[in-house]
């Protein structure tokens, strides 16, 4: 037995409650981790027992019976075991450091010269400096198991007293000491609790060492699609997707603007009632396009089969040209065919796509930029967002999809809140309308943003720069 | 000289992807407490988050967004009102392939219901390459059904496109106007 307070006390957890088990198992991993292991039973110095746990008193004799060793109780009612030590319910971080400091007491003097040192610390009352220097930090706090606590402990280990400076009146601060330590100045942001810890956000001398020498600062940040090329093939494809106009469309005249279609007449509508037509007869429905190309509707996976690359030309010149008849036929293939149809899904996968995404995908193109002439221009508010992760993104997106979703408007009204061009609203809106994430406005005038406007921008704005830039790891 | 910090907490049930997505945009190696579990948690994964993850992302010196996902048993709920503190958003992280989603959405935003009212939260759901059903669209009506407004995306947690997705939609949602 190791009775040494640079060693943490090993013990071995006998019948505890869950609740309580997970207690100290959050403690054992964060506060009091240089104070208690718990290990199994043969290694154990120390026995922990909740009595108040069914059929535990009578473990805990057996066990002792067995190997003579002292334990801690965890109990409501107050117990005078020999050999033990009461820690009372609900347990405290303070408690159980208490019960360490008592039962070490208990535990055999080491003896090896290692050791030595700190029995003759002891006699000056200075063996237990860790934690008593714990507890005393969370005396004056009472962050039994918070972070503040955690951070307090540095000046009782012999480093000089921190002086804060002023702290940010606008974000939650961790103040830079004389040392130039990170030192959290209160519990407002860090976490704090009577009865769990949390993990400590990292000082700069924690984090350093995986991030290199200076970590990763914004300019140096590499994006995956960062290559010239990348970029071009990307623009191209966004002015597929959203076109190239700057011109700007106005509630007063927007009829008469040339950037306008009927979604009637492509590709769109054929897809649009095929998916109808899946969904209501709950079957694969297969559209023949001119030349053997077929998309697959399946409804019961939500996923769509394109035998044409999304990506190709022919498939924009498919989505922008208007159809003439019998170019694009609905069809309810028979057992046979579903069979036929499936194994060339299997073989190629990599052109199955969410169905929305696909529609997504095609209304974009077909629209390219234009606003349809069927256009609601009643009030609208986003009662969905698309599901981003698996669509075709472009400039905008996003912010469009946050503001529609809390400030209800048509096209032109988000041309007028938003500083962006109205060729990425007008495609947001063709796009989301055909997949039936809008709903007219009535009268609620959607949720408000719920954070007070502009009140983080600044941290916002370089995440998302961080974000946008990629590769960050 | 001040140090501004935020955080982002991550939840859901054991298994959803906290720890990997975490992981796919922390700056620095996660810190993780995973143990071998000992629960019924032990048919889902061999090892799972009993305390909490921590991960990490810098804005130049003197900014960080900490990342902390939760352990994802239900018998650790007492501690995650704690966890919110000083939070910006909250990440449910929801596995497609587990017996009854909605129950798991119902409990969790039920758990984070006063943080999620205060601040924002987006859906990531997980596994959907794996199992198709409930769709997007079930996900989208069960929130109407609790009557939360939330973003709900597709996601693979190993993917950093993914995950930094569903940060970049808890960003706008909290201020549209934000720019880069």
């Amino acid at each position: 037995m190791l009775n040494s307070p640079n060693n943490p006390l090993k013990v071995a957890l006998l019948s505890i409650s869950p609740h309580n088990r997970a207690i100290l198992e959050f403690f054992f991993a964060g506060a009091g981790k240089k104070i208690f292991k718990a290990v199994s039973v043969e290694e154990a110095d120390v026995l922990v027992v909740d009595f108040d746990h069914p059929g535990a008193q009578q473990e805990w004799s057996e066990q002792v019976q067995a190997t003579p060793m002292p334990a801690i109780v965890l109990s409501v009612k107050e117990s005078a075991l020999e050999n033990t030590v009461w820690v009372p319910k609900p347990l405290t971080s303070q408690a159980l450091v208490h019960s360490a400091e008592k039962i070490r007491e208990m535990l055999p003097a080491p003896v090896s010269s290692e050791y030595a040192e700190v029995v003759v610390e002891k006699k000056t009352g200075s063996d237990m400096s860790s934690l008593r220097a714990l507890l005393n930090s969370q005396r004056e706090d009472k962050q039994v198991f918070g972070l503040s606590g955690e951070f307090k402990r540095r000046p009782a280990s012999g480093r000089p007293a921190h002086r804060l400076t002023e702290p940010d009146t606008e974000d939650e601060a961790v103040f830079k000491t004389d040392s130039g330590r990170l030192v959290s100045d209160d519990s407002e942001q860090l976490i704090g609790t009577e009865n769990v810890y949390v993990p400590e956000p990292l000082s700069d001398d924690e984090v350093l060492p995986d991030t290199g020498a200076g970590g990763l600062s914004l300019s140096q940040v590499t994006s995956p699609d960062d290559t010239a090329e990348d970029l071009k093939k990307q623009e191209q494809r966004w002015a597929l997707l959203c076109g190239e106009s700057d011109e700007q469309l106005k509630l007063a005249n927007w009829q008469e603007s040339s950037r306008l279609y009927t979604p009637e007449n492509y590709l769109l509508n054929s897809l649009i009632d095929g998916l109808k037509l899946s969904r209501e007869s709950r079957q694969y429905v297969q559209i023949i396009l001119e030349g053997n190309g077929f998309i697959l509707l399946m409804p019961d996976v939500n996923l769509a089969y394109s035998s044409i690359d999304l990506y190709s030309d022919v498939f924009s010149g498919l989505c922008d040209t208007p159809l003439q008849g019998g170019k694009a036929k609905l069809h309810l293939p028979d057992t046979t065919e579903l069979s036929d149809l499936e194994e060339i899904v299997r073989q190629d996968a990599q052109r199955t796509y969410d169905m929305e995404g696909l529609i997504w995908t095609v209304s974009l193109l077909t629209s390219h930029g234009r606003l349809s002439r069927n256009a609601d221009t009643s009030s609208l508010r986003l009662k969905h967002w698309p599901n981003l992760t698996r669509m075709e993104q472009f400039p905008h997106v996003m912010p469009i999809a946050a503001l529609w979703s809390q400030r209800a408007g048509n096209v032109f009204d988000m041309s007028e809140w938003m500083d962006v061009p109205q060729r990425y609203i007008l495609a947001f809106y063709n796009a989301a309308h055909t997949l039936g994430l809008f709903e007219v406005d009535q009268g609620k005038g959607g949720h408000e943003s719920k954070t007070a406007p502009k009140k983080n921008r600044g941290l916002f704005s370089r995440l998302l720069k961080r974000l946008l830039g990629g590769g960050s790891k | 000289m001040t140090t501004t910090n935020k955080k982002i907490i991550f939840t859901g049930p054991v298994g959803a992807g906290k720890t990997t997505a975490i992981d796919a945009i922390s700056d620095i190696k996660i810190i993780k407490t995973d143990e071998y579990a000992s629960d019924m948690t032990k048919s889902r994964k061999p090892q799972t988050t009993v305390a909490m993850d921590y991960g990490l992302i810098r804005l130049g010196e003197n900014e960080r967004v900490h990342l902390y996902g939760t352990p994802g048993q239900e018998r650790f709920d007492f501690m995650w009102d704690i966890l919110t503190k000083g939070g910006i958003g909250l990440i449910l992280l929801l596995d497609n392939t587990r017996k009854d989603p909605f129950r798991d959405m119902k409990f969790y935003t039920n758990a984070f219901r006063d943080f999620i009212a205060a601040e924002q939260m987006v859906v990531g759901i997980t596994r959907m390459d794996l199992q198709r059903n409930p769709g997007i669209n079930d996900y989208r009506g069960w929130l109407k059904e609790l009557s939360i407004e939330a973003p709900v995306f597709e996601i693979d947690a190993r993917n950093y496109n993914d995950v930094t997705s569903l940060v970049k939609a808890l960003l706008y949602s909290l201020d549209p106007g934000v720019t880069t």
